[in-house]
């Protein structure tokens, strides 16, 4: 629906922007000898009113035809024949109601329109209607700017909320709960351990806090797995055990940050924390001057329910690598004989163990 | 109430188990009947010592807590333990059951325990944990797996094992390669939960394997039978036939 005729308000404010135009009209009639100035306002006031209605007749061929499109000439020939158009249905008009006035008395002797009249009118009509489509090309653009601002807006709202959930989500708020109930308890017990557990949940924090989005080497990335498994291991006992078969030479392999992490979390929640005996996480890398391969595998019960979030963690580690890589990474994931294994491939860049073999060499 | 509360304390964490044990053993009027490190033991224990309370954490290996209350097959009353799960969460608020936050302080176990107190005086039913279950979890998909109770044990039964289900008055019978599960629950509680394509009600009593069918007779007008593969009849209504026909 037309905005104009949308709302009550905008309807009257409108017609009321159409009164100049009447006296303008009555003006060029009695200036043009076309009788007195109440017969001319007579005449202009219903004139103006239903031309002010056909003007808004204009909307629709600007929606339908943007400016700046492709085909501006069209649309420009198309307002300029729709004008034309308008203004003989308003000459027409004109006609029909001047008939009507010769034959109301009042008016008999004057009303005859001339050449001259239907000229003033005919342009008149032309330039209305052309101002008409450049109002409403003015107000589609400012509606397109709100839009825009609108959808600015709404896109930032989105980040926002996507940058809190990758908080959350960092934080770990089950771990960290689950965490401080085991200090709880340890506090009691085993004072020390409760001391020795809140300073590696510190250190797993702040970890976590230094954490940026750019690449670091895998031993940092394997440090900060290996706070969090301490902290896990409070809780889990001798359920959970960890093996690990990393090749040194890749430990100064850049990485994304939280490349291992989401790995070895699912490995605790999908299969540790499955098991009522527990079992092994064995993580694993090995490098070759082009290639990073690191692998978490875990023990997983053969008849476990199927768990919601499953593969969530995975996803994400497969999204962020594709961002950074490509499709010069890979992640696989399968299961065979009750372990599943988690292996991602990455191309290796810059390496911080080779810079420092050549520094050695140089000595 | 003079009579000693008599608790199951349910968690697989030992230091978790550790801190409640505490807390229970300074509560006056308390006494831990058992201690569980898993669901299993959770329902052998409950079949065994019949205790007043049971106090349950939700993420669990095997069986959850969730799957405990479902085994229970009477009412208990509970409190729920857990560190943080959102749905968890909304669903206890929404079905007024107790339950505790990890870390909690002995002050808040200790009004959990009088609310129950309170709640077992008055002989007042638990609120509708079954509710609570489904509510708990609305995104769990189809059953993988069906447990049924058999005396203090649990037994795990995957759907893929089961030829047809039948009811029997307030419970069903699992018929699994010529043996049969009886489970208190509904036909169409467990219809519901099962994978429509393969699990269809084939008669208001029966659900049937799709797998399992080897062959469909006319027995009267409008009344036909399933033969199974291992030469079970099961009877096959005309609505459960026309169910069945959809997907033949």
């Amino acid at each position: 629906m037309h905005p104009i005729l949308a709302s009550r308000r905008n309807l009257v404010l409108y017609l009321m922007a159409w009164l100049p135009v009447v006296a303008v009209l009555a003006a060029a009639l009695v200036m043009t000898g076309w009788g007195g100035w109440k017969q001319a306002l007579a005449f202009s006031f219903p004139m103006v009113v239903i031309y002010a209605f056909l003007c808004l007749s204009a909307w629709y061929p600007c929606r339908a035809m943007p400016l700046g499109g492709e085909r501006a000439e069209i649309a420009l020939l198309t307002h300029f024949a729709t004008a034309a158009l308008s203004a003989a249905l308003w000459v027409g008009m004109a006609w029909a109601l001047a008939e009507g006035f010769k034959r109301s008395t009042g008016y008999a002797e004057t009303a005859d329109l001339t050449a001259e009249h239907t000229g003033i009118i005919f342009i008149a009509g032309l330039l209305l209607y052309l101002l008409s489509v450049a109002i409403h090309y003015l107000f589609a653009a400012a509606e397109a700017s709100r839009e825009a601002e609108r959808r600015a807006l709404e896109a930032e709202v989105a980040a926002r909320d996507a940058e809190l959930q990758a908080l959350k989500a960092q934080l770990n708020p089950h771990f960290l709960f689950n965490s401080l109930n085991s200090v709880a308890s340890l506090a009691v017990t085993d004072p020390a351990g409760a001391r020795d557990m809140c300073i590696q949940l510190g250190d797993y924090l702040r970890g976590t806090l230094k954490r940026g989005s750019s690449p670091q080497p895998l031993e940092d990335e394997l440090a900060q797995v290996r706070r969090f498994l301490r902290v896990e291991s409070v809780r889990y006992g001798d359920r959970l055990r960890v093996v690990e078969e990393i090749d040194e030479r890749c430990l100064g392999v850049k990485v994304p940050p939280l490349l291992l992490q989401p790995l070895v979390e699912n490995a605790l929640k999908h299969g540790i924390a499955e098991l009522v005996d527990g079992g092994e996480i064995r993580i694993g890398a090995r490098c070759s001057s082009e290639l990073l391969t690191v692998w978490v595998e875990n023990p997983v019960d053969a008849e476990a329910r199927p768990k919601t979030g499953t593969g969530v963690g995975l996803a994400n580690v497969r999204h962020r690598l594709e961002n950074v890589f490509g499709d010069e990474a890979r992640l696989r994931s399968g299961r065979s004989g009750g372990i599943f294994r988690a292996e991602v491939v990455i191309p290796v860049g810059e390496r911080k163990g080779d810079a420092e073999q050549k520094d050695g060499s140089d000595d | 109430m003079t009579d000693e509360l008599r608790v199951v304390m349910v968690d697989d964490e030992a230091p978790a188990r550790r801190l409640l044990r505490e807390y229970l053993e300074d509560t006056p009027g308390v006494s831990i009947v058992a201690e569980c490190g898993n669901g299993f033991e959770a329902v052998k224990a409950v079949a065994e010592n019949e205790p007043d309370l049971m106090l349950l954490d939700i993420q669990m290996p095997k069986l959850d807590g969730f799957e405990v209350v479902e085994l229970l097959e009477r009412d208990l009353p509970i409190i729920f333990i857990t560190a943080h799960d959102e749905h968890a969460l909304r669903a206890f608020e929404v079905h007024a059951v107790d339950y505790l936050l990890k870390p909690y302080s002995a002050e808040r176990l200790r009004e959990a325990l009088d609310r129950a107190r309170d709640r077992i005086g008055r002989g007042e039913a638990s609120p509708a944990l079954d509710e609570l279950v489904s509510a708990a979890r609305p995104d769990w998909g189809t059953l993988a797996r069906i447990l049924v109770r058999d005396g203090s044990d649990v037994r795990v039964i995957p759907a893929d094992d089961v030829d047809y289900i039948e009811a029997r008055d307030d419970a069903v019978a699992i018929h699994v390669g010529g043996a049969s599960h009886l489970k208190a629950q509904r036909l169409s509680t467990l219809e519901e939960r099962l994978d429509p394509k393969r699990f269809i009600r084939v008669h208001r009593s029966f659900i049937l394997n799709i797998d399992r069918l080897r062959s469909i007779e006319l027995y009267a007008k409008d009344s036909r039978i399933a033969i199974l593969e291992d030469g079970t009849k099961v009877p096959v209504s005309r609505s459960g036939y026309s169910r069945l026909r959809v997907l033949l």
